[in-house]
């Protein structure tokens, strides 16, 4: 069975700037990945080219076997670290907009969270603090059904009480063999929900496996690795 | 997936436009209501609206006024809403969600492309029909329709039609309008999106603006040049034979040109938005 996501030696150049180099790695079905580095590192990058919004320079991307496109978009996910939804919008033509488009969406599930986060579904986004939107969004991602769930710096804008909800949420509403990615650099709050991670740096891929291998191997957390690893 | 983009596209415009439309025609309505008034009192069948002339002169001249205003409405924003639903719902933060729905970019385009023409056409049917709104009742008015003899009239039209055979006239301008229309927005599209590459990240308007012009002129130059080359210059054979077929064959040109110019553009606009976009 093809992987879910395989990227091979995958380079991206912004002109003359290298922002991806030799990047390979691949997500199998049912984990969660944590994709963490400094800004700059490569990212964003990484996760636009997953999604089709970037073209790699070189190298090859393939979703379930498959270039990036129309079929890729249907099986993932995407939660960009901006807002991405037109404002004039409520919240509920914002449900309405998804389910038109995406046959996964699940609108109880969305209505149930939407419940439980205490947001109003008669809201217009204006009117929203950018936490809430944030919220908004999020439950938008997550009613969908997906295989693939990519998650662009998820709780950057939230506050701290309102980071763990989110993640129980991540984590409950994901499906056995779906897997997410989630790129981060507040790694103390999400260490303890990943699988597996891949450490960027400058664009290359400088650490990747099974977390526990790595605790176990380097005999430490996470998160102490990832501050020595990127030491200033 | 083109029907629901389109869909969406038309909803997210018509919060501004649909307003503005309907108040132009209402607008539109009551200018013609003063103005056939205006007509009656000078004419004695309405005195009482005489005897208060000079506020009837200022409102009259009020809703004339706010009537331009909404002409001239119609054509800025209807020209900034197809700019910035291309601008703002693709290249902005908008982007991130439309360039993700499971949809081609062709679809993608198309809808854009659709949704503003259509707003244009509309905006200019409202334009059209509000001048007959104010127009056509004074002019009703003041003919006898007892006297009109049908019989004439059907005839003289019969006359006209056989002598001037207009069918073509009319079909060559129209297309050549529409197309010319669809080329401009095609245009504005493939400018912003070039002005959009990684390559110019500082001055995005500007570099879009600039390179609009340009293009507007290259594309005038090719097809002027074209032209010449297969004998329809413009200025100097315009008097020598008959006028209103070269009138035809210059329009059809013009088509034909502006078809290739428009397939240029869109072919153009997808491979960008596939290979070269910088969100």
């Amino acid at each position: 069975m093809a992987a879910l996501v395989e990227f091979e030696l995958v380079t991206k150049n912004y002109g003359s700037k290298k922002v991806l180099d030799d990047v390979s790695f691949t997500i199998e079905p049912g984990k969660i990945y944590g994709l963490l580095g400094p800004n700059g590192s490569g990212k964003s990058t990484t996760i636009k080219i997953i999604n089709d919004l970037l073209q790699p320079t070189s190298g090859a991307v393939r979703i379930e076997g498959q270039a990036p496109g129309v079929a890729s978009k249907k099986i993932i996910s995407y939660l960009p670290d901006r807002n991405y939804l037109s404002d004039w919008m409520k919240v509920e033509d914002a449900f309405k907009l998804f389910e038109d488009f995406y046959a996964d969406f699940d609108r109880k599930r969305a209505e149930d969270m939407l419940q439980s986060l205490n947001i109003e579904k008669t809201a217009r986004l204006k009117t929203l603090s950018k936490g809430t939107l944030e919220k908004v969004q999020l439950v938008l991602i997550m009613a969908r059904r997906a295989k693939l769930y990519v998650l662009d710096e998820p709780i950057a804008g939230v506050d701290p009480a309102a980071r763990d909800y989110i993640l129980q949420t991540i984590l409950k509403n994901y499906a056995e063999d779906s897997s997410i990615l989630i790129s981060t650099h507040l790694i103390t709050d999400i260490e303890k929900v990943l699988d597996e991670v891949l450490f960027l740096q400058n664009g290359r891929i400088v650490l990747q496996g099974a977390v526990d291998d790595i605790r176990a191997e380097y005999g430490k957390s996470i998160d102490s690795l990832f501050r020595e690893v990127f030491k200033c | 997936m083109l029907g629901k983009l389109l869909k969406y596209e038309m909803k997210a415009s018509a919060r501004t436009l649909l307003p503005l439309y309907i108040g132009t025609l209402l607008v539109a309505a009551v200018c013609s209501f003063t103005l056939t008034s205006w007509i009656h009192a000078n004419t004695g069948v309405l005195e009482s609206v005489a005897t208060n002339e000079a506020h009837a002169e200022i409102f009259r001249g009020f809703v004339f006024l706010l009537f331009f205003c909404l002409c001239v409405a119609i054509v800025v924003l209807t020209a900034m809403i197809v700019i910035q639903r291309f601008n703002k719902s693709l290249i902005g933060d908008e982007g991130y969600l439309m360039f993700t729905l499971p949809v081609t970019h062709v679809q993608l385009l198309s809808s854009k492309l659709l949704a503003g023409i259509l707003w244009i056409l509309l905006g200019t049917v409202v334009m059209g029909l509000s001048a007959v709104i104010i127009g056509a009742p004074s002019v009703l008015l003041n003919i006898n329709w007892l006297t009109v003899e049908w019989q004439d009239v059907w005839q003289a039209i019969q006359y006209m039609w056989a002598e001037w055979q207009p069918l073509e006239y009319i079909m060559s301008t129209g297309l050549s309008g529409l197309s010319n229309m669809v080329a401009f927005v095609l245009l504005v599209y493939l400018s912003i999106m070039i002005a959009q590459m990684e390559q110019f990240n500082k001055h995005r308007v500007a570099i879009a603006v600039v390179l609009f012009f340009l293009l507007n002129w290259v594309f005038g130059l090719i097809e002027t040049m074209l032209f010449q080359l297969i004998g329809i210059d413009f200025m100097h054979t315009i008097t020598s034979y008959d006028v209103l077929h070269l009138y035809n064959v210059m329009m059809w040109s013009d088509v034909a040109f502006t078809v290739v110019q428009c397939i240029v553009c869109f072919v153009a606009t997808v491979w960008l938005m596939r290979k070269k976009l910088n969100l």
